[in-house]
């Protein structure tokens, strides 16, 4: 069942600036959909359309069955919101902000007071608790925004870069919060690193100069794109490595190969199946005394898919106009649509 | 605020001596919100949505709340603190002029002006809120309002709309919160030795206390002096004493020149008034009335009624026309302080009235008209305790009308462009 939709849903700044251009766009109840794409591309604009915070020019979106606008909030009642790189009352303590929350939230103290407490200890604020966000870095700040969106023990999660500005540590934290969110909540994460929404979204939403040129299941779009190449770094003598590189020629089903430093691109014919043509790579590998250090195809591919889903977006042209989202699709070789 | 506030206190046991009037200092404490903390009141309404609309995007609009509660909310908090504090210090104010000071105001004239001046203020806080909605910028939003409150003025007075312009409000107040009432006589009693006058209302005491205010005659025509005369402020009365009354006789008392702390002297239509002097009248007390004494009571100007290019001035009793249509015995202005000079002036001595034509009024501040050397038929000159007076058709609810009305527009203006804006 979608819980979220949009019907061409446009935003146009002061007549100046195309944010976001008929998306129409499906989410499915109990899904973590990932909101891909480059700076710039539309990503918040859309989620604050979502959110009923900004008014579309044209189109319009439903949430729960009910349509959104600034006054929506019975609607925002079930949903929790944390913005990209959030602003809270600087004078105010993690304390003070979730329990005007939890207020606005409409929920009684006794349930409030535990629930908020609860919340600053599972984001590890607890040393900070006391003390006002004024003088919070980015990632505490970041991490009582997910308190506070998680306040109200939402339905849906809506998060715009949750993970933007953060060290490595509070990456893995939030990334793991998502996952473990994920099995109980219908979630939307917006990134425009492809790396996070790969690990911890089911479905992918990519959003390209404020249109959604890809939507459906991260599986399936690896699937499309990615499954005919692989990335080997490789370690050996430059005779071998030539010997190595003309031998690939010979392998069926290897349409091509890119060497880039000890890092060598190896091409499969689309529809072939890959076990075959790699195990003969492997095999030319090791009768050409190359040592294979790793062998990688899931970053790739979702790097070469988005790339790809780019590039066949911008060489659509003018046809985009008319309806982007289907010419991308027949150029993905039957890509699920949005 | 508090430090204007406390100042004030601080110098209304002085002011009472030196016979500041409380007007003046209500007056200058209402002028004070409104020409010169109004630049606090801009500054503070003025950066309530704009420069936070990333946090309140944030932290309020995206959870259970609507912008209009949130804005709704906004204007109520702003306007709560701002009148908060405008209140307690005009009340206080106010209050301790009117109590400590010389009070020529009443309770009432004085919440009037006190409220008048609150929507002002009120006016003030929607015009910044819904600025700070308008504008990102806080200091934009603060210069459009000033160049409104402060510039604008002129702008207003040009195009007739006087009563939107706080200029003006602060240029009318002492009109506003003069006592319009005049005193009255209301009642007499009479013992052989003394004689009770009771007002209608509080009098000044230094003109209630002069003997010489007082005509008493018992029997008619037989005139009494009073040797002392002290004036009662919880019984609103004036005790006359040192008398040799008769008993069994009518005594008939006429009040002159004492006037309420206001400045409005005592109506000439109720000066007067009679009682009994308790016990039998012995019959070799009784005299025959003696010659009619003589007038010695001076003129009063009475009441003005102005229009735009008249003044009728009414006098207490008839005039010698010689001196009552000399244009020169007579200063107009219009506000006070600008002079303006009639063409003519015509006494009627059927109605005891003079006509000053030729003039241009602006009516919608006040009108001030001082006679000089005008002289009734006995050839008593005009008092210069009541030589003058003041017509204004200035009226509260205008004000109330040109503040109020802006005020709730602008609400609900700030209201609709914040549910239009994005955030």
């Amino acid at each position: 069942m979608a819980i979220k939709t949009t019907h061409d849903l446009t935003k146009i700044y002061g007549n100046k600036v195309i944010a976001v251009n008929g998306i129409n766009l499906s989410i499915e109840q109990g899904c973590t959909f990932g909101l891909l794409g480059p700076n710039g591309a539309g990503k918040t604009t859309l989620l604050k359309l979502l959110m009923g915070l900004q008014r579309p020019t044209a189109g319009w979106s439903e949430l729960f069955g009910s349509r959104m606008t600034p006054n929506a909030a019975s609607v925002r009642q079930r949903i929790g919101y944390l913005p990209t790189n959030p602003r809270f009352p600087p004078n105010l303590t993690p304390i003070g902000y979730l329990d005007l929350i939890g207020q606005l939230f409409g929920m009684p103290a006794e349930v409030r007071k535990p629930r908020l407490a609860s919340l600053i200890r599972a984001v590890d604020l607890l040393p900070a608790a006391s003390r006002p966000i004024r003088g919070f870095s980015t990632g505490m700040t970041t991490r009582l925004g997910i308190a506070a969106s998680l306040i109200n023990d939402p339905e849906l999660l809506i998060w715009d870069e949750p993970t933007a500005g953060l060290d490595p540590s509070g990456r893995k934290y939030t990334l793991d919060l998502i996952q473990e969110l994920g099995h109980s909540k219908t979630m939307i994460v917006s990134s425009h690193i492809l790396s996070d929404i790969d690990r911890v979204c089911s479905h992918v939403g990519v959003l390209h100069d404020g249109q959604i040129i890809y939507s459906g299941s991260v599986r399936d779009l690896k699937q499309t794109i990615g499954r005919n190449h692989v990335e080997m770094e490789i370690e050996g003598t430059d005779e071998n490595i030539a010997r190595f590189r003309e031998t690939l020629q010979g392998i069926p089903d290897v349409i091509g190969h890119q060497l880039r430093g000890y890092w060598i691109e190896v091409r499969f014919r689309p529809d072939a199946s890959l076990a075959d043509p790699l195990l003969g790579v492997l095999r030319a590998a090791s009768e050409s005394g190359i040592g294979v250090l790793s062998l990688s195809s899931t970053k790739a591919q979702t790097e070469d898919a988005f790339i790809q889903l780019l590039e066949a977006d911008q060489a659509d042209g003018f046809s985009r106009a008319y309806n982007t989202t289907q010419t991308v699709g027949s150029r993905l070789d039957g890509a699920p649509q949005g | 605020m508090l430090v204007q506030f406390f100042a004030l206190t601080s110098t209304l046991v002085g002011s009472r001596a030196a016979g500041i009037p409380a007007s003046v200092i209500v007056t200058t404490t209402l002028s004070g919100f409104l020409l010169v903390w109004s630049t606090l009141i801009i500054v503070l309404s003025a950066g309530s949505v704009g420069p936070e609309a990333d946090i309140i995007s944030d932290s309020i609009l995206s959870r259970a709340c609507t912008r209009n509660q949130f804005i709704v909310a906004k204007l109520i908090a702003r306007a709560s603190v701002v009148l908060g504090v405008y209140l307690i210090t005009a009340c206080a104010a106010g209050y301790a002029a009117y109590r400590y000071a010389a009070s020529d105001v009443t309770l009432q004239t004085l919440a009037t002006c006190i409220s008048v001046v609150g929507l002002a203020v009120l006016l003030l806080v929607a015009l910044g809120v819904l600025s700070s909605v308008v504008f990102n910028s806080t200091i934009v939003s603060v210069v459009a309002l000033l160049l409104l409150w402060y510039v604008a003025s002129p702008v207003f007075s040009f195009l007739g709309a006087d009563y939107l312009s706080p200029t003006s409000l602060v240029r009318n107040l002492p009109a506003m919160l003069k006592d319009p009432q005049a005193p009255q006589v209301v009642q007499c009693s009479a013992t052989p030795t003394s004689l009770t006058v009771a007002f209608s209302e509080h009098v000044d005491a230094r003109s209630a206390e002069n003997p010489g205010n007082y005509a008493i005659e018992s029997p008619a025509g037989v005139p009494h002096q009073a040797q002392t005369a002290t004036y009662d402020k919880t019984r609103t009365s004036v005790i006359l004493s040192g008398l040799a009354l008769t008993p069994g006789e009518t005594v008939q008392v006429t009040v002159s020149e004492v006037a309420d702390p206001g400045g409005a002297q005592v109506s000439a239509a109720s000066d007067t008034a009679a009682c009994t002097v308790p016990g039998d009248t012995p019959r070799s007390a009784k005299t025959e009335a003696g010659a009619k004494s003589l007038d010695r009571t001076p003129p009063r100007l009475m009441r003005l009624e102005a229009t735009a290019s008249s003044i009728r001035a009414a006098f207490t009793e008839p005039l010698k026309a010689e001196t009552a249509e000399a244009i020169e015995n007579y200063t107009v202005e219009n506000p006070i302080g600008v002079p303006k000079a009639p063409r003519a002036a015509t006494y009627r001595a059927d109605n005891r009235t003079v006509l000053l034509s030729g003039l241009d009024l602006d009516l919608s501040v006040p009108v001030k008209v001082t006679v000089k050397d005008v002289r009734d038929a006995a050839g008593n000159t005009v008092s210069p305790r009541s030589n003058s007076l003041v017509h204004s058709e200035v009226t509260p609810w205008k004000y109330v009308l040109g503040f109020g009305l802006p005020a709730l527009a602008a609400s609900v203006l700030a209201v609709f462009w914040f549910n239009r804006r994005d955030l």
